[in-house]
Parts: structure tokens; sequence; C-alpha cells
């Protein structure tokens, strides 16, 4: 470098000593503090450097859409499902007042959905029950999340077991970044909210944050199930980061209570603590090791559900050459109890260790420099099937910073669940203890690209072929569950934003789905809702961002969803949210918020027994920083 | 009884937060998004800059979310030179010649030499822009280089000179 000459190191010398005669603050806790802070006091900061290199999302060879923190300010949503409706790759179908069905690529439902994994922070939150997500358990104050990333197709090799249509990766910000005191309330004529948190320095290069969350929400109308579904209940938490000299520490835990309605007593709880450590080896490697454990009970309806896990993983990257290499082993074991005292279905037996384990590997294999081959393969054991093998390679040729085609060929599989194995009710039901895995095998290509410096796109298309999808039969006079199904999905999914002029920002979404899938020879299909999804055809997912004046922001969202033709059939809808935000001060924004606003209430969720009928809610909020 | 779990929550965050706090250190990317949305006021630009008397005041960032987001935050209502500030984030193209400032982190943008804009680089990029950010004893600094500002036809005030870790002519 030039610069570097005596001349110029002189001139820094006598620099450093004028400036550090000023008083100026040594510290910086927040980006309030930054933006009041002079140039040159900017450069009396002490900063931490960060610990690894992440890969521009510009370039991840995946369909993936990224939910930002601003993207959820301005939502006016207070859940996570509701952020979720952001993301134009999700299918996201309200069933009660907390519960949703959530997934990408259809088998969307109560029962069917299972073909997703979601993570909040590196914490795995399907349930080996059904494998699926039970998102009235989680209440993360949304202000405090980092992103949300959505990846509809298989996860590849990095993410854990049963990404197979999708992922969904939560990450909370570092507890550095959320240094001093946030609060927010809503209330409405249904639903009240109130949230603080409080984050602050430790020591010289650590933070740590406590939040609460409270929500208290009336029950949905009645829809095709009819049941008593509000509730109340809280989350509370902590995270703490610690920079070491070449290690990141990260301590985080939560405790959540849920209070239900629909008999005495039913209601949830749960806690969970995780630490991860990363260690910088050099510039371009790097270790990581993460541990946490989970617990969670709930009630409702005369069923109890307990789940404890512990799961334990560490992960290695380095380049050697043109070669991107990551390297990684997980383990994880669960222990449920399930009973019901409701109806006969029952798992047996009630109780049950189940272990999962996998070793993986990825080159991302630097071909040239605008071309490259990524090939992965993960290996993975559950206590259900024996090793099971799921390559991927993927293919990413960035001519240019403005444009990525990339094509990808997966193969994925959903373990069988307990319900999949070991639910009965004799002599209606016998459990299949020969269930086998649901397999995947994707193919997607895919572009993302800007057109110009105010527009972005990014168009994906996939063919799934599926084999061995679980089916509900009639054999020798009882019911059973059998892997009879099978069959292809093709989809395309399209979204882009512009921004029209300095004060009008838009987005729109589309994403298409069209599934051919029949029963293999010898099977027969009985209750194709439980198991092949409850899935429209097409949804539209719009936003329209306004400053109408210097404080004051107009942020609409609007979804066309295609009718659910599985029985019992679900009419297309047309719905719209958004908020009216005006920031008083730099400290205190003000907000009316609403959902579902074109209707009184509409059908969202096909599941008979406890579909409620989404509700046009409008609230008033308040948020703020100190 | 959410009263009493309330207080008692209360009473556990009393406890929690007593100890005095220290200085925590924000990260390095924050400390780079404040660089950009401050230097606006210390730079003149030529007034084909813009491209008219509406058009906004555009800080780009190339493929850098993890400055991008604070930036974001930083400008959110800002003004400079009497127009709206828009924090854009772009991927290397001819319309980098729209933003005023461009932050190329190590990457390159189809821009040319003479294009009227304060484009900004990390330590050790290729090819360094008008300012180079570097990081001296976990401080982040800024070296400014002359000829390219003077290509660019700005004039980069004396405060900014001042405060610069070195001036390369």
């Amino acid at each position: 470098m030039a610069w570097r000459s005596e001349r110029v190191s002189r001139r820094c010398a006598a620099f450093v000593l004028l400036t550090s005669a000023a008083a100026a603050p040594a510290s910086a806790q927040s980006l309030g503090e930054l933006r009041n802070m002079s140039i040159d006091q900017l450069a009396q900061i002490e900063v931490r450097s960060a610990s690894k290199r992440e890969e521009p999302l510009s370039s991840a060879p995946a369909a993936l859409y990224v939910i930002t923190p601003d993207d959820i300010l301005t939502s006016g949503a207070t859940t996570l499902p509701e952020v979720l409706r952001l993301a134009p790759n999700l299918n996201v179908q309200q069933v009660d007042a907390s519960q949703y069905a959530i997934s990408a690529r259809g088998f969307n439902g109560v029962q069917a959905g299972n073909k997703v994994l979601a993570l909040i922070d590196g914490r795995t939150i399907y349930t080996p029950l059904g494998s699926s997500v039970l998102w009235n358990l989680h209440f993360p104050m949304v202000e405090d999340l980092q992103q949300i990333e959505v990846i509809s197709g298989p996860g590849g090799t990095l993410y854990g077991p049963n990404a197979v249509n999708g992922v969904i990766n939560i990450t909370s910000k570092d507890a550095r970044d959320t240094i001093g005191t946030l609060v927010r309330g809503t209330a409405g004529a249904d639903e009240i909210t109130a949230a603080a948190r409080q984050g602050f320095a430790l020591g010289k290069s650590g933070a740590l944050r406590v939040y609460a969350d409270y929500h208290n929400a009336d029950g949905l109308p009645a829809g095709l199930g009819a049941v008593d579904d509000s509730y109340k209940g809280w989350q509370a938490g902590f995270r703490s980061d610690f920079d070491g000299e070449a290690d990141h520490f990260t301590l985080q835990g939560d405790l959540f209570h849920t209070d239900a309605n629909t008999l005495p007593g039913d209601g949830a709880n749960g806690h969970n603590v995780l630490g991860r450590w990363t260690r910088t080896l050099s510039p371009t490697s790097s270790f990581q090791v993460q541990a946490y454990y989970d617990y969670f009970k709930r009630e409702f309806t005369d069923v109890l559900d307990s789940l404890q896990t512990m799961d334990a993983e560490g992960q290695f990257n380095t380049v050697v050459g043109r070669h991107d290499l990551v390297a990684g082993v997980g383990v994880r074991t669960t222990r449920d109890h399930f009973v019901n005292d409701l109806n006969i279905f029952n798992l047996n037996p009630e109780s049950r260790r189940l272990w999962t384990s996998n070793i993986f590997a990825q080159d991302r294999f630097h071909l040239s420099d605008d071309l490259a081959l990524i090939a992965g393969v993960k290996v993975e054991r559950s206590t259900f099937t024996g090793w099971q093998v799921l390559p991927n390679l993927r293919l990413a040729w960035q001519p240019n910073q403005r444009n990525l085609v990339w094509a990808a060929v997966s193969r994925a599989v959903r373990t069988p669940s307990r319900i999949d194995r070991q639910l009965e009710a004799p002599p209606f039901l016998v459990a299949s203890p020969d269930f086998e895995s649901e397999k995947l095998v994707a193919v997607e290509l895919g572009y993302r690209g800007q057109p110009t410096s105010t527009t972005s796109i990014s168009i994906n298309g996939f063919v799934n072929f599926y084999d061995d999808l679980r089916t509900t039969e009639f054999i020798n006079g009882s019911f059973k569950l059998e892997n009879g199904s099978q069959g292809q999905t093709y989809g395309i999914e399209a979204w882009g934003n512009a921004q029209f002029a300095p004060w009008w920002r838009v987005a729109l979404g589309v994403s298409t789905l069209w599934k051919d899938l029949h029963d293999k020879p010898g099977h027969t299909e009985l209750i194709p809702r439980n198991s092949l999804g409850n899935d429209p055809a097409w949804q539209v997912v719009g936003r329209s961002d306004f400053d109408l004046a210097r404080r004051l922001h107009l942020n609409l969202r609007a979804r066309a969803v295609g009718p659910i033709k599985q029985a019992p059939r679900i009419d297309s809808y047309v719905e719209m949210g958004g908020e009216l935000a005006w920031d008083a001060t730099s400290r205190i924004d003000l907000f009316i918020a609403g959902r579902n606003l074109l209707h009184e209430t509409h059908e969202e969720s096909n599941d008979p027994s406890s579909a409620q009928l989404a509700k046009r809610m409008v609230y008033a909020g308040v948020r703020a920083r100190f | 009884m959410l009263g009493t779990r309330l207080e008692r929550w209360g009473l556990a965050l009393a406890l929690v937060l007593a100890p005095a706090p220290a200085a925590a250190q924000v990260s390095e990317a924050a400390v780079k998004a404040a660089y950009l949305y401050k230097m606006a006021a210390f730079v003149t630009w030529p007034p084909n800059a813009f491209a008219s008397g509406s058009s906004p005041f555009r800080i780009c960032v190339l493929n850098r979310t993890d400055v991008a987001g604070p930036l974001s935050e930083l400008a959110h209502g800002a003004q400079a030179w009497g127009r709206p500030v828009v924090i854009s984030v772009i991927g290397g193209s001819q319309e980098a010649s729209q933003c005023q400032i461009l932050f190329l982190g190590d990457g390159h943008a189809a821009l040319g030499d003479s294009a009227p804009v304060l484009t900004v680089t990390e330590h050790g990029a290729s090819s360094p822009g008008v300012v180079e950010f570097t990081v001296q004893q976990s401080h982040v600094r800024f070296v400014i280089h002359r000829s390219q500002a003077d290509a660019r036809r700005l004039q980069i005030s004396s405060k900014l000179l001042a405060v610069a870790a070195a001036v390369v002519p």
C-alpha cells in the first residue's frame, strides 16, 4: 500500500496524540449513540471484528428468502407465524388463535405438515411426535430477531434432519447489538401484548440481555372445529455473547408458560438453554461446537405430551486452495411422554427415547472465478432407520455480482416420527413398525439478480420426486399407516422488489404448486388430508411501503391465496394488513396495525378438528427505546 | 397470578442488573455504517452527481448485509444536502453511478474512474476507493486517496482530511 510511508505513520502518530487529548467517549453501546457521535469520536470506538466471514447471501445457491429486522418491525406483527407471512415461499395457515400450519412447496396442514425444519438460534423446534412444528410454543421477542432465512427446497448438507421441503432458520441478535432498553405494548379488542428487553454490557467484550414477552388473545370465531382457543402466556429469557482472543461464546435460554382454556388446566410450559463456542483458527478456518437442552410439556383436551431434547453438534470450516470445506457431526436424543385420555389413539410405548445422529461434509469448489460446484453429503441415522445417505450437488454461476444462476439436485428424507411408527388404537388403527422414511429427490433451477440498483428479483423452479409418502390404508380390518404413495410436485416461486421513488418501495412474490401424487400398486390412500397436504395451488404476497412524511410511514401487506381443494374445501381469499407508524421521537414509535382487514372472518385452515376462522384484528401499539 | 410472577421477574431483573455496566464493544460493521452515514456532510458533490433536484441522496452497499443493516437503521428518516437519504443494497452494476456514496467492501462495481461517487473500500481491496477503511488496534479508521477524489470531482472537507488516519496524495 502506497500510504504506508514513514511520513504517513508520523502523521498518524501525531493525529492519535492530538485526539487522545480530546475527551471522547471510548465506547458506544447502541446505534442511537453512534448516530449522535461526531465523526472523530467514531475513530475512538473500540470495535470487535466479525469472528467469521459469512457467505454473502447473493451467492447462496438455493431458493432463499431473507426476512430482515426492518421487515419485521414494519410488518406490525408481534408473533413469529405472522412475521413468516412475509416470506412468499411459505404458505401460512392460521389454525386457531395461537396455532398455525406453515409449509413450503406443499404438504401443509395440522397433520400433514411434517417436512419443514425450523430452528431458533440453532435449536431445532420440530417435534419428533409427528415431525411438525408447534408454533404456539415459541414467542421470542420479534424486535430482537436478527434475521429469518427461509429456504424452500431441501436444506442441503448443512442443516439438520427434516429439512425436506424447506428450512426456517430464525436467528436472534448478538447481545452486544441489543444494549439498552426496549419496551413494546400493543392493545386491541382481541389481543394484548407487552414486552420488554434490557441489554447491558458485561466487561469489555461481552453483553447480556434479558427479555419478557406477554401475550393475551381472545379465541377466534368457531370454524370447522369449535373449541375455546383463547390463550394467554409469557416467554422470558436471556442471551449473552462474549469474545475472547479468537473465541466467541454464546449462552442463551428461554422459559415459557401458556394457559389455554379448551379445558380447565390446559396449557404448556417449557424451558431451554443453549451454549455455543466458535473459535477462529486462522482467517480461513474455524470450528464451532454447540449443545442445548430443551424441555416442554403441553396439556390439551385430556392429552399430555412432553418432550425432552438434548443435542450436541460440531462443525469445522476451512479453505484449501480453491476448496471451501465444511465438515461436521451431530447427535440428538429425545425422550417423550404421550398420554391420550381423550380418545383411543395412543402411542405404544407411551414414553420412548429416540436417537438421531449425522456426519456431513461439503466442498464448495471454485472451478473458475465465476463458477462454483458445491458437493455435499450427509449420512444420517435414527432409532427408526439405519444409515441413510443424503447427497446434494449444486452448481452456481455468478458471471458478475448482479447475476447468479444456480442448479441443484438433492436427496432428502423425513425419518419416521413416533406417530408414523407407534400410534395405535386397536382394533381401529394398528401400529406400523415397518414404516420407512419418506424420500425426496429434488431438482431445482434458480436465478437471482439485480437488474437495476433499485430492483432485485429471484425466480426458482423445482420438480420434487417423492417416494414412500405416508398413506392411511385399511388392511385386514384395521387402519394402518403405510408408505403407499409416490409422485411428483412442480412449482415456480418468484419474488422481487423495487424502489419506485425515495418514498415508495414495493415487493411482490408468487408461488405455484402442482401436485401429481398417486397410490403405489397395491396401496389405497383413504385420508389424503392427513398426509398429502392441504395446499393452495398458488399464492401471491405483496407489500407496499410509503414514507408519507419524514416521520410517518404506511406499510401495507396483502396476500391472495388460492383455494384448498382437498376436502373440506377452503375457498380462495384476498387479505390485507399493515401498519401506520409515526416515529414520534427518535426513541418512541407509535403505530396502528391490523391484519385480515378486508373481511370480518375468513377460512384459512381446513383441519376438521381444530380450525377456527381467521379474523379482522386492529390494534394500537407503542415501541420505545432508551 | 400474573402480578406475582411479574413481581418475581422484576426482582430477578433488578438483581441481575445491579452491577454497573462496563463498556461493550460495538461491531466493526456498525461503526463502518456510522462512518458511511456521517461522511456525507464532509464531502461536496458536483451538481451532475444527482439526476434531478428531487433525486434522493443515495448510499449504496454492495453485498454487505452486515453493514447495510445498521446503516438503514442509522439513516432512518435522515437527510443529507437537503435530500432524503436512501440506502440501497446493490450488486456491482452500471447503476452504481446513481449512488453518491458506494461501499464496495472488497468487491468491484462497473463504475467509471470519473463518476462522481464517493467509493469506499475495505483495507486490502485490489483497487482502493476514495476512502479506504482500515482497522488499527481495534479502532476503525480510514485513509483518503486524494487523486481518486480529484478524478471524481469530489471536494473533501478539511475536517474529514484531519480525521483520516492518512491522506494519500
